[in-house]
């Protein structure tokens, strides 16, 4: 009687301890995730291409970031060439070169196409801590592209979110997302993200090979592909400001 | 009895009692006028939806790229047509008037938001768009290849008067493009017009081609060519060069054309028309009840007169000829008169037209027109005319030929 005792105690305190293991363990993974990512400032010089099934397009862009929230993507070829995309704490704007007004997108506007890709400025707009937005479990374990993967489901707890529910692949050696899926709220997939390569640089890993697919397209993807990295780039509030981005 | 006693003594009748010959032309005048009427707006409705049609939409047969018209409602950028395919057909066929458009739904970007939608149409302003697109006020906007800057638009005059805008003012209008990406341009208007078809005044608007398409980085791609030819009849025939041509280059999978009288509208054109038939067959037997009314009675009020004729020795086909003649003369005046009054009141309602812009004005870039100008055609004249001789003619036979089957002494003591 003393041994089932003895047993079921041990059993009771493996099971809590590796549940508050596990739950802690999301939670890291998705912090690390997060300040893998923030970086304090970067300039970022890249390709966008997109495939649909008649035509591929290729859109180089200038992205200027710092920290979390501001964000400034400049196109710097094809026919999108001078347009700026300005994201900033509580809005997204958008600078045309014909155009001498800023457009503040709002609404379903924010589910309009960047470039015609199957990125939406919609993806554009979360800002915050991913912790602060979604509740994060663990799923399980997989291996992606011979990577060792935590397979974690995250479940928004915000309203308003673009994709409500996400799973992603991070890498158990850099604190990277290798793949992802996004969901609507009933569930419905929406969007998938691979990432083919990366870069590791100081404390931060930044994507340099991404792959991107609407599931409501077909025969369609988008992919980005990093040229450069400066993370020591000199960016000021110069930058994010709508002086520089007038014409 | 000779034929010309005949006749005299039909023509002595009509004006014996001009009352009653009065009332039977009244009749039937009334009964022509209307359906000549009925007729008039009912062609000028075809007419109206017609002219909107080849304006606007198809010519008088349009090009396309091949896969437009079935994405053209999810995406209407991304089926564009390449001018360059085309461009040679063109340039062989000199006495066509061809028309590129290039189309698109735009926003308004107003006060920090995106306020209402106007339609852009991408033409080249010339004679052939002149006679279309009316002038209300300012002019129509030109472009100008050396300075980008220089961006001018012409908008329907109820948008500007609804929106409160103004020649000299500046807008910015945002649209998807054909590259699937967004782009916004400010535009200042130099113009208000008239496109003749409401939900055009209310909802869009015009620039030069080549302005239009680099605001949809469309260069050298159209949304469609409009074919214009010099009759009616040399459609088939263009249509024929038109395929000749996509076979030779090697394009059959890339364009198409179409007919006017093969686009979506000209479905719906021919529900319309059955109803209309429809309604002008009540509207006919309408008609001839009062015409039947009006005839039977001149015929059965005489029975005494016919007992008389038939007492003083006439023959019932006599009797019977006698009343042809007259019921004739009386429908043939009666409705030469009415088709002539229709006639005439559609002279006014033909040129300055029914306004229907308050009932249109949401009615589709081709149902939508301003309004409709009566029309009358001669088909329109023939049927009606045609129509109250003959109904004139049967209701006055059997009402004859019942009246003489009655005996002399009868027929004079009812």
């Amino acid at each position: 009687m003393n041994f089932i005792k003895k047993l079921s105690f041990n059993c009771l305190v493996f099971l809590t301890s590796s549940s508050f293991i596990f739950s802690q363990t999301a939670s890291e993974i998705i912090g690390k995730w997060d300040n893998a990512r923030s970086y304090p400032s970067a300039k970022i010089e890249g390709v966008i291409t997109v495939k649909d099934q008649f035509k591929i397009t290729n859109t180089s862009f200038i992205n200027y970031s710092r920290g979390d929230v501001d964000t400034l993507i400049e196109f710097t070829s094809g026919q999108e060439k001078g347009q700026k995309i300005l994201r900033s704490e509580s809005e997204i704007r958008l600078f045309y070169p014909d155009s001498d007004r800023t457009i503040i997108l709002k609404g379903a506007q924010l589910r309009q196409s960047i470039l015609g890709s199957d990125i939406s400025y919609e993806d554009l707009t979360s800002i915050k801590k991913t912790e602060d937005e979604y509740d994060a479990t663990i799923l399980g374990e997989e291996d992606i592209n011979g990577q060792s993967t935590w397979k974690i489901e995250l479940k928004g707890k915000i309203k308003g979110l673009a994709y409500p529910n996400q799973i992603v692949w991070i890498s158990k050696k850099d604190p990277v997302a290798l793949k992802a899926q996004y969901f609507s709220s009933s569930n419905k997939l929406l969007k998938e993200m691979e990432l083919l390569d990366y870069k590791v640089d100081k404390s931060y890993v930044i994507p340099t090979d991404v792959i991107f697919k609407d599931a409501i397209k077909r025969n369609s993807d988008t992919a980005m592909k990093i040229n450069s990295i400066d993370l020591d780039a000199p960016i000021t509030d110069v930058t994010f400001s709508r002086i520089n981005t007038s014409f | 009895m000779g034929k010309n006693v005949l006749f005299s003594l039909a023509f002595r009748n009509i004006f014996r009692n001009v009352k009653r010959t009065l009332i039977s032309m009244t009749s039937i005048g009334v009964v022509s006028m209307g359906l000549i009427l009925f007729f008039a707006f009912s062609d000028g409705f075809n007419a109206s939806l017609k002219r909107t049609l080849k304006n606007y939409v198809s010519g008088d047969f349009y090009i396309s790229n091949k896969k437009f018209k079935d994405y053209s409602d999810i995406n209407p950028l991304g089926f564009l047509l390449e001018e360059s395919l085309i461009t040679p057909l063109l340039e062989g066929n000199p006495n066509w008037v061809a028309t590129p458009v290039l189309e698109t739904m735009a926003t308004v970007y107003e006060n920090g938001s995106f306020q209402i939608g106007l339609g852009v149409l991408g033409v080249e302003f010339n004679q052939d768009i002149k006679e279309k697109i009316f002038l209300t006020e300012g002019r129509y906007p030109v472009y100008n290849q050396e300075d980008s800057k220089v961006r001018e638009i012409i908008v329907g005059d109820i948008f500007a008067k609804v929106n409160n805008f103004k020649i000299g003012d500046e807008i910015v209008l945002l649209s998807s493009t054909a590259t699937g990406s967004t782009n916004a341009m400010n535009f200042t208007i130099v113009g208000l017009v008239d496109f003749g078809v409401e939900n055009f005044n209310a909802n869009y608007s015009a620039i030069p081609l080549e302005l239009a398409q680099r605001f949809l980085f469309a260069s050298g791609y159209v949304t469609r060519y409009l074919i214009y030819v010099e009759k009616e009849s040399d459609i088939a025939l263009s249509l024929e060069i038109f395929n000749n041509y996509l076979a030779s280059s090697n394009i059959e999978e890339k364009v198409i054309a179409f007919p006017w009288y093969e686009t979506e509208v000209m479905s719906f054109l021919t529900v319309k028309n059955i109803n209309v038939n429809i309604m002008a067959l009540l509207f006919f037997i309408l008609g001839s009840i009062v015409i039947a009314n009006t005839t039977l009675m001149t015929v059965l009020e005489r029975k005494k007169e016919i007992g008389v004729l038939r007492a003083l020795g006439m023959r019932k086909l006599e009797i019977r000829v006698l009343f042809f003649i007259e019921s004739f003369l009386i429908g043939f005046i009666g409705s030469i008169i009415g088709i002539l009054v229709g006639c005439i009141l559609t002279i006014p309602l033909s040129y300055w037209g029914v306004d229907i812009s308050t009932i249109s004005k949401n009615g589709g870039k081709v149902l939508g027109p301003s309004e409709i100008n009566f029309l009358v055609t001669s088909s329109g004249i023939l049927t009606v005319f045609t129509f109250s001789i003959v109904i004139n003619f049967l209701i006055s036979y059997f009402s004859t030929i019942r009246a003489t089957k009655i005996s002399p002494r009868e027929s004079m003591s009812s």
